[in-house]
């Protein structure tokens, strides 16, 4: 595996009532990395303390091998971001708002950002203020990728978005990377990553759960659906993950061809969904 | 911090576009006689300029945007209370030259050293608030309103309010008379405290999580 672009170790960001854990991670150049979870489960934390948003507790995080807390202000002129809420001051255009932006991000490209403006339906002329969440998402997105990125961070950019729409963004992500770019992209959307991400990563109550290759995820792990007579303790225990209603049990595995093995006739062994595994990952809890 | 203080230019320009009839019809009052001596008509119209602007160049940044650009949060710090001073300093410029230009370039008696103590007392308010905002965002306005009611209420029951401004005005003219030895007292104290205001700030936005 070539040197990450991005590593992530033992990030740990406590609030209240919320604690993100110790969450490590590596994204290789040239890959799309999904970060799926539930809401509330850590996804933003995480790529906040990215983007230096939030104040980390513990951790490290280095990005083409440099330390970001220490280079921070240089090294983020190579990130590109979409928050899940783009906020901008309400009165100012679009125009406006790029003109206060792209100063920053050698390499902006203001005919690539004209282009995209038009591709993404938006008016220059028109205010912040005036925009749902979709078209705030949208202009976010122009600012994003008409920067000159090695990193682009995503965070739950289709959400508010039109089907046909979403398809054409998703198209967009797939063709903008190269061996020397890297797309994180956080969601709880499954179908964006399923067949399109190289790396996923579950989160979960604060803690990353699983991070690999979908390849590897897909090989190794399975859903298990059976009678409630095949549970028992160890059975129990040896899953990944459990939803038990009273006509059966749906169960993850990380050991496909040993379950199946196990099971044989008995019960329904297949490979997951990334859906699946975002529903029974870590669950223990009966429907 | 160049590219930081113009930023803040494109965000504001179309606010300070709109607030200029406002401002030249503060003008076109303040140069006219009235009630009140022209010297109080022209200080009231340098006051209500220079708090506009020092207002918009503080208060019209949206942190969330700001935060997320490549630059450290001490520059994003540092380059409002450059803004600020900046702001404030037009704003006592800008009915200084229109004055200046409408009568040919004569003065009230005694107007410059207000305007200093109005341009100090500006900075004064700057080096309370911008910690506060930097700490609480919007909020720091907030209690920084408390505190200048706070202030406004001891006053009235100490000595009264007006006696006290005119307490810190007979002091700041009694300085002012010994310019020599006063201003640059003065000035040192302020960097003194701009220091510690700043520090303060920075500080305190470098705890912030977005």
């Amino acid at each position: 595996m070539p040197e990450p672009l991005l590593r992530l170790r033992g990030l740990t960001k406590r609030y209240r009532a919320f604690t993100l854990q110790e969450a490590s991670l590596d994204l290789p150049p040239g890959s799309l990395m999904g970060l799926l979870g539930p809401n509330g489960a850590g996804k933003t934390t995480l790529l906040k303390a990215i983007l230096g948003l939030v104040r980390l507790d513990a951790g490290t995080l280095t990005f083409q091998g440099r330390d970001l807390a220490q280079h921070g202000a240089e090294l983020r002129r190579r990130i590109a971001f979409v928050p899940d809420t783009p906020a901008f001051q309400p009165g100012a255009r679009l125009a406006t708002l790029k003109e206060a932006h792209a100063p920053f991000y050698p390499g902006f490209d203001e005919t690539r950002w004209k282009g995209l403006m038009a591709d993404f339906g938006l008016d220059p002329r028109r205010k912040a203020q005036e925009l749902s969440l979709g078209q705030r998402t949208r202009f976010a997105l122009t600012l994003a990728l008409a920067q000159d990125w090695d990193l682009l961070v995503l965070d739950e950019p289709t959400t508010g978005l039109d089907p046909v729409f979403r398809r054409e963004l998703l198209q967009r992500f797939s063709e903008a990377l190269d061996e020397r770019r890297a797309i994180l992209f956080s969601t709880h959307i499954t179908s964006d990553l399923e067949d399109r991400a190289d790396f996923v990563t579950f989160v979960r109550d604060g803690q990353v759960v699983l991070s690999d290759t979908q390849e590897a995820i897909k090989g190794r792990w399975g859903v298990v659906k059976g009678g409630l007579d095949l549970l028992d303790e160890p059975v129990r225990r040896a899953f990944k993950g459990l939803r038990e209603t009273p006509h059966g049990f749906e169960a993850l595995t990380d050991n496909l061809p040993g379950t199946r093995a196990h099971f044989g006739e008995q019960a329904l062994v297949e490979r997951p969904s990334l859906e699946d595994l975002l529903v029974l990952l870590g669950r223990k809890a009966h429907a | 911090m160049l590219s930081l203080l113009l930023s803040h230019w494109p965000l504001n320009r179309r606010l300070l576009i709109g607030l200029l009839p406002i401002l030249l019809l503060w003008f076109f009052v303040a140069l006219h006689p009235g009630g009140d001596s022209e010297e109080l008509r022209f200080l009231l119209i340098a006051l209500a300029t220079s708090a506009t602007l020092l207002a918009l160049a503080v208060l019209q940044s949206p942190e969330a945007f700001l935060v997320a650009l490549p630059v450290r949060r001490n520059d994003l710090v540092r380059a409002t209370y450059v803004a600020g001073l900046l702001a404030a300093l037009l704003g006592l410029a800008l009915p200084l030259a229109a004055r200046w230009a409408v009568t040919g370039g004569s003065l009230p008696a005694g107007v410059l050293g207000n305007l200093a103590l109005i341009l100090v007392a500006e900075i004064l308010a700057l080096l309370v608030f911008l910690p506060l905002r930097f700490r609480l965002g919007p909020h720091g306005l907030t209690v920084f309103a408390g505190l200048l009611l706070a202030g406004l209420v001891a006053l009235h029951l100490g000595p009264g309010v007006y006696a006290g401004i005119e307490t810190v005005t007979e002091t700041a003219t009694r300085a002012l008379a010994h310019p020599a030895r006063t201003v640059p007292a003065a000035l040192a104290a302020m960097a003194l405290l701009g220091l510690l205001s700043s520090h303060l700030a920075c500080a305190a936005f470098a705890r912030r999580s977005f």
